[in-house]
């Protein structure tokens, strides 16, 4: 990334650590954790879409909870326009959010029933400190045309919209404080493909017009691939991949990368591909492990990968990788 | 003869703001060991017909056509009949591995029970044929497994033992209804896979429903595409995906976001919303949001027209879907 040009970037997130203390097991046993995630770094630019994909239980939504500031974190800073959030009381964070919102995964448990439409997108508002009716009203009217809803709908209720209406009213809710950054776990998981269609064309339009940075969260790489300018991929709690999206699908330099963009289906691709195939899930989110963390699913591992953790080091401009055999993945693939 | 016919189904289900046509004139055949894809996004109808045909609608449904199978209208059975059919002969496994096992019973209790009901075994011989199953379809430690909860697996082992009671009774027809929606890619190609080589293996039909063009495209032989209860594509996978027809197929492809595209451009967009069952057009249900529907689309239903042999398309205008490339059709 150049950042020369550059002023601050609008988040940066360095060495972020948060592990659950699971409930104790006896008396005397120390209590588990689960390490959800183990030390995170990285940053993202005004205007630009950060892209981060895994598998269930890789820390992705816990990583979006950190960066919201929706729950302690054990160690590491998040700065969000070069403002350090870790650590501030929720008073102090309060004014913060009008700078950095997010929107859920699922439309229909997101926005509260017995709301009406209007109620709901103005409720980030609150944020801002007083304001007046009538400049309420024209930002709600407002950030409901820019998502697409007409005025008439601020009187309507959530059971009254489809699936694709709902994640639109969670869009403009995330909208209308402005906000510098916004987080998306999952935006359009929930959807059918031909309104997926329309979100994501609508998350682009957003950008283009508001200049919006977006940390977006899913487990589809194709739509990964579609909206985000840069990629991070994660195992276990850690990035093992980062780079700009068009380097990283065309020449991934992680096994797991690899395997992942492999297990896609593919429309019309003819009949059953080749492909190497991941024994098992993710598990071992309860130990500390020495090594690399995908060691236990990884088809190249040898002993080196058991006893030395591969740091995430750069294997192209921009491109980094954690593996320590990512110049063979990128030249022979695996 | 099929094994299974399927002739003029629709189902009806009785709303408070009146009939829904869930599923209408719906027509297929199925050979044993035949794989079969119905693609379609949510409230096209493809649950509701896979549901009629295991004969597990909501009561305020009504069901007409033929659903022949082995010989036999499925629709004429009582419903001791269907007991001793269902799970035995006809198999499903259903979307939600977390939500469709029962927590409060083992694993191996709930595989179990097709065994002893359908298979007449004794619990000593259920509980060895369960762990032989539990093997089968690729769980580690069967023994120990076998006597765990639900909420002790993981959510790719929780589908596994829902394909495991599907297969307890080797079932002629295994439906499959989004078995992968709700997992991981990586959990996913397992799971396909394992579906697959069972299939090829025991010598089943498969029916599989999904909303994702890519997982259709790599399973199955056939596929039916349905939008708004009825079927607006049909024919082989290749030929299918060779040229597809429908406006509605084609804006679904195109929507699709697809790896390796990068960002070039936009996704092509179908306008609108899956309609409301209840207020359908008489004529074709994708009226509303076709770019080339005319006053006829809107009242007459269009005719399945065979384009090249056994591949069909209900369209009205066939020629002009064909001539117009898809980001034309919807640009």
């Amino acid at each position: 990334m150049t950042t020369e040009n550059l002023p601050v970037p609008v988040l940066e997130v360095h060495d972020l650590v948060r592990h659950y203390r699971l409930p104790r097991e006896s008396l005397f046993a120390e209590p588990g954790h689960v390490f959800a995630l183990n030390g995170v770094t990285f940053e993202i630019h005004k205007g630009k879409s950060f892209g981060i994909v895994g598998e269930s239980g890789c820390g992705k939504s816990t990583l979006a909870r950190n960066v919201m500031a929706l729950e302690p974190t054990d160690a590491g800073s998040v700065k969000i326009l070069g403002k350090e959030v870790v650590g501030l009381s929720f008073d102090q964070l309060r004014p913060l959010r009008q700078h950095f919102q997010m929107v859920f995964q699922d439309p229909y448990g997101s926005l509260d029933p017995h709301h009406n439409v209007g109620r709901i997108v103005a409720e980030p508002l609150a944020a801002l400190g007083a304001i007046s009716k009538t400049e309420r009203e024209n930002r709600v009217r407002d950030v409901l045309q820019s998502v697409g809803l007409k005025p008439q709908d601020i009187s309507k209720y959530p059971h009254e919209f489809s699936g694709g209406q709902r994640q639109r009213i969670a869009i403009a809710r995330a909208l209308i404080t402005h906000p510098e950054l916004i987080v998306a776990d999952e935006p359009v998981s929930a959807l059918d493909v031909s309104v997926q269609a329309q979100v994501l064309n609508l998350l682009k339009d957003l950008q283009d017009e508001f200049g919006v940075t977006y940390m977006f969260i899913s487990h589809d790489l194709a739509v990964v691939e579609y909206l985000c300018d840069e990629v991070a991929v994660m195992y276990l709690g850690e990035i093992v991949e980062k780079g700009q999206t068009e380097d990283l699908f065309s020449s991934p330099a992680h096994p797991y990368t690899r395997i992942l963009l492999d297990a896609v289906p593919k429309p019309g691709a003819g009949k059953k591909r080749e492909r190497i195939k991941l024994q098992g899930n993710v598990t071992g989110q309860t130990e500390r492990r020495i090594g690399c963390a995908f060691q236990d699913r990884c088809p190249m591992a040898k002993d080196v990968c058991r006893e030395v953790k591969p740091p995430l080091s750069p294997v192209a401009p921009d491109h980094l990788a954690a593996c320590h055999f990512s110049d063979s993945v990128m030249k022979d693939g695996l | 003869m099929s094994l299974l016919d399927v002739k003029d189904l629709s189902v009806i289900l009785s709303t408070s703001e009146g009939p829904a046509r869930a599923v209408r004139n719906l027509n297929f055949r199925l050979n044993r060991g035949e794989t079969l894809g119905i693609v379609g996004e949510s409230g096209c109808g493809k649950s509701m017909a896979a549901l009629a045909l295991m004969g597990l609608l909501p009561e305020q449904s009504e069901t007409v056509g033929e659903i022949t199978f082995d010989g036999q209208n499925l629709l004429d059975k009582t419903d001791a009949e269907m007991c001793q059919i269902r799970g035995n002969r006809l198999a499903m496994i259903f979307q939600e591995p977390m939500t469709s096992l029962n927590p409060v019973h083992t694993v191996g209790h709930q595989i179990m029970e097709p065994l002893r009901l359908h298979r007449n075994m004794s619990d000593n011989q259920a509980k060895s044929e369960t762990i032989r199953l539990l093997d089968r379809v690729g769980i580690p430690n069967p023994k120990e497994r076998v006597d765990n909860y639900p909420h002790q697996l993981s959510g790719g082992q929780r589908q596994r033992v829902m394909i495991a009671i599907a297969l307890s009774c080797q079932p002629d027809i295994l439906i499959a209804d989004e078995p992968t929606t709700a997992l991981d890619v990586t959990i996913q190609d397992q799971i396909l896979e394992l579906i697959h080589t069972l299939v090829r293996e025991e010598g089943m039909a498969l029916i599989l429903i999904s909303h994702d063009l890519g997982v259709i495209s790599e399973n199955t032989d056939n596929i039916l595409v349905m939008y708004g209860g009825s079927a607006v594509e049909t024919g082989g996978t290749e030929q299918i995906f060779d040229e597809l027809i429908h406006p509605y197929t084609q804006g679904l492809f195109a929507a699709m976001p697809k790896l390796g595209r990068a960002r070039s451009g936009r996704l092509v967009t179908i306008p609108g919303t899956v309609p409301d069952l209840i207020s359908l057009p008489s004529g074709c249900t994708f009226t509303d949001r076709c770019p080339l529907a005319t006053d006829m689309c809107r009242n007459t239903p269009p005719p399945a027209i065979e384009v090249t042999a056994n591949h069909f398309a209900s369209c009205h205008h066939i020629d002009a879907a064909r001539n117009r490339k898809t980001e034309e059709l919807f640009s």
